[in-house]
């Protein structure tokens, strides 16, 4: 025990003196490694879990109060601890530490109270500004209302008011019920609770007989508290008793709340009486074993139902088990404060809906933190891998003429179609520009390849997209071009990176006419269908007339070229040429 | 990971799977000389939707030059070249 209040006390200290207010999210290890260590109030484990849990719980408190709010509460509470007006690092572990989670939401600070089922890690408001109202309303003993969440418009969270700051630890249970998916995707289930400890150990120091002790559930799904301070007489705000009763209604009160409206104002009494029946419940329920612990909504619906019935707002009650998970906080020191204080934020709440669970901006700390980094930056870095790849999709729709496929399959399917038909078609021109080159027989052993591996597998499968990559060989070797071809040919072939994949040979088969060898090649690929006739003309020329769809560039090339171009086919009545943008209108097909 | 989860059941429900669209990238650049040469296996869809782009558009300004010059050949060539690929084609 004195391990666990030197650390956080040290903590404490820390923090307040550093100033900071903003308060870095924790995720007690307790809450994960729970299975292990909920072996039993001895075990040292479960102690020293529980103490850093707790630690951190209070140096969340202490963090976000601002420090006069702390110094005063300190004082207020003689019981806490010995000189609490000296520094606010003095404090002693107080039993009613509440953890408000404060959202920072579309421009708003929502406080959330966070059930200690689903979240072990505590979120700060962002802002050191930021002062919740919570803590006042806590004080007075309202918590219910106030610790459900507040949603503080910006301007209220301004240093005027002296709202304590409500932080509140959330314990890891099962982490479905008010969990976002974002939480939960974080934080692994905990079945059993990280909090089970010993109440006495931890509040029992501060806090007076009313918390007895929590039991681990067997289940592991909470530690009961079987807590007693469930008294009606308590209610006087001084006693220390009530106090309690007010932190755990206060650190219950984040669970309800999410559903339940707030309270009146009249409520101190209320309240208080509401979260007595509530505890009450809770025990039997804990008893009953279901889940008032559980996490599951069922449990936590029935609570609040239970309160709703009792006539409370939304305060719940019962709160052993997360009090003891929780961890009592700064609630008792608030207790001193009155009613008046909490009047006014409860009245706030009232009209304002349940507090969402929004994806929590939350900053984790520790291990939780740097999940949740990984997290948001695994999620950035994919949101722009997404974009820039759909980014690329638009651009490759743009490129492919007359795709109007929307799906990202269809379109890609469209663009491995129509790559293999420009490879083939720049073949085909290729080979056609080499095939008139006069003097040189090897242009034509070229061509012959080309159509063999190409156009007739195209014409006779119809399906380009089903064939594996073309692999044509370059029909002519760049230096054996004529001069006045030579240019362009180097042109063409002269980007190994977007032309086509270049084998040049270099020692050419015997040197045979053009004509044999394309017929070989049509023959050995048996499909030779022929397309080529004079139907395939007609496909030559819609296929570079502007009038019709023109799958290749339809852009670029000019009206007048294309004019030119068919002229010369018409003229010179090639067939060859038919016979390559047949295939090529296979694409099209 | 749920929100994977959640994708991978929206493109199930749209009939496409992740795998699909792998294998599609897969194909795609395996048509990409640049990506091709480069041996690698591990290349970003990103970069392959990228090189597919470029290579387009380089296939374009050939398919542009190839035609300026076929167009250019085939008005200028003599008509013993023609008969021998029409002889030829019309076997």
């Amino acid at each position: 025990m004195d391990r666990q209040y030197q650390a956080e006390e040290d903590f404490r200290s820390f923090f307040v003196y550093s100033g900071l207010f903003t308060l870095p999210v924790w995720i007690p290890k307790a809450a994960e490694g729970t299975e292990g260590q909920r072996t039993g109030h001895g075990s040292r484990d479960h102690m020293e879990a529980e103490g850093v849990f707790r630690s951190k719980s209070s140096c969340s408190a202490a963090i976000i109060m601002p420090l006069f709010e702390l110094l005063r509460t300190m004082r207020s509470k003689p019981e806490t601890n010995p000189a609490p007006s000296s520094t606010p690092a003095d404090p002693s572990p107080t039993p009613g530490r509440d953890f408000v989670e404060l959202v920072w939401e579309d421009g708003q600070i929502l406080a959330q109270g966070q059930s200690q089922l689903n979240r072990p890690w505590m979120t700060s408001s962002n802002t050191g500004l930021v002062q919740p109202r919570n803590c006042s309303e806590a004080e007075s003993g309202q918590k219910a209302g106030n610790i459900r969440g507040l949603e503080f418009g910006q301007g209220e969270i301004g240093l005027g008011k002296e709202g304590n700051a409500v932080p509140w630890l959330s314990y890891p249970f099962n982490g479905s019920l008010h969990c976002d998916d974002f939480c939960n995707d974080l934080l692994p289930e905990l079945p059993g609770i990280a909090g089970v400890t010993d109440c006495r150990q931890h509040l029992g120091c501060n806090t007076s007989d009313s918390i007895r002790l929590f039991e681990n559930s067997v289940g592991g799904e909470v530690a009961v508290a079987e807590a007693g301070p469930v008294q009606p007489g308590n209610l006087s705000p001084d006693s220390s008793a009530l106090q309690q009763q007010q932190q755990q209604q206060q650190l219950w009160l984040p669970f309800l709340s999410y559903r339940s409206s707030i309270l009146e104002d009249a409520g101190n009494v209320k309240a208080m009486a509401a979260e007595d029946q509530g505890r009450v419940c809770w025990n039997e329920a804990e008893n009953g074993q279901t889940g008032c612990v559980a996490t599951e909504d069922g449990g936590i619906m029935a609570e609040e139902e239970k309160i709703v019935d009792n006539g409370t707002s939304s305060v719940c009650s019962a709160n052993t088990v997360e009090r003891g998970t929780c961890y009592p906080k700064h609630c008792s020191k608030r207790k001193s404060r009155d009613d008046n204080e909490s009047d006014g934020p409860s009245e706030d709440l009232d009209g304002e809906p349940a507090i969402e669970k929004t994806r929590v901006s939350s900053h984790p700390r520790g291990t939780a933190l740097k999940r949740s980094r990984a997290a948001e930056v695994h999620n950035l870095s994919e949101r722009r891998r997404r974009d820039r790849i759909n980014e690329k999709m638009r651009t490759l729709q743009d490129l492919i003429p007359n795709c109007s496929k929307a799906d990202k399959a269809s379109l890609l399917d469209e663009a491995i179609k129509y790559l293999k038909m420009l490879q083939l078609q720049v073949q085909m021109m290729t080979m056609g520009a080499g095939l008139y080159m006069p003097p040189f027989p090897h242009t034509g052993i070229g061509v012959g390849r080309v159509i063999g591996y190409g156009g007739m597998d195209l014409n006779a499968s119809n399906s380009v997209a089903r064939r594996p990559a073309i692999h044509i060989t370059p029909p002519v070797h760049g230096a054996q071009f004529p001069a006045m071809h030579h240019g362009t040919l180097q042109r063409a072939f002269s980007n190994p990176g977007q032309g086509i994949p270049m084998s040049m040979p270099k020692k050419s088969l015997q040197p045979t006419s053009a004509t044999s060898l394309v017929a070989s090649a049509v023959s050995r690929h048996g499909a030779a269908p022929a397309t080529t006739g004079s139907s395939s003309m007609e496909t030559v020329l819609g296929f570079f007339t502007p009038t019709k769809p023109n799958p290749v560039c339809p852009r670029d090339q000019p009206p007048t070229q294309s004019g030119a171009l068919r002229s010369a086919l018409e003229t010179s009545d090639t067939n060859m040429m038919g016979l390559g943008v047949a295939s090529m209108a296979s694409y099209r097909k | 990971m749920s929100s994977r989860r959640s994708r991978s059941r929206q493109s199930a429900g749209s009939g496409i799977t992740d795998d699909q669209i792998a294998e599609l990238v897969t194909r795609l650049q395996q048509l990409l000389p640049e990506i091709r040469s480069r041996c690698s296996d591990k290349v970003s869809a990103s970069k392959v939707l990228q090189e597919t782009c470029n290579y387009i558009r380089s296939l374009h300004r050939e398919v542009d030059d190839l035609s300026e010059r076929l167009s250019e050949l085939l008005a200028t060539s003599d008509n013993a070249q023609a008969a021998i690929i029409r002889s030829l084609l019309t076997q």
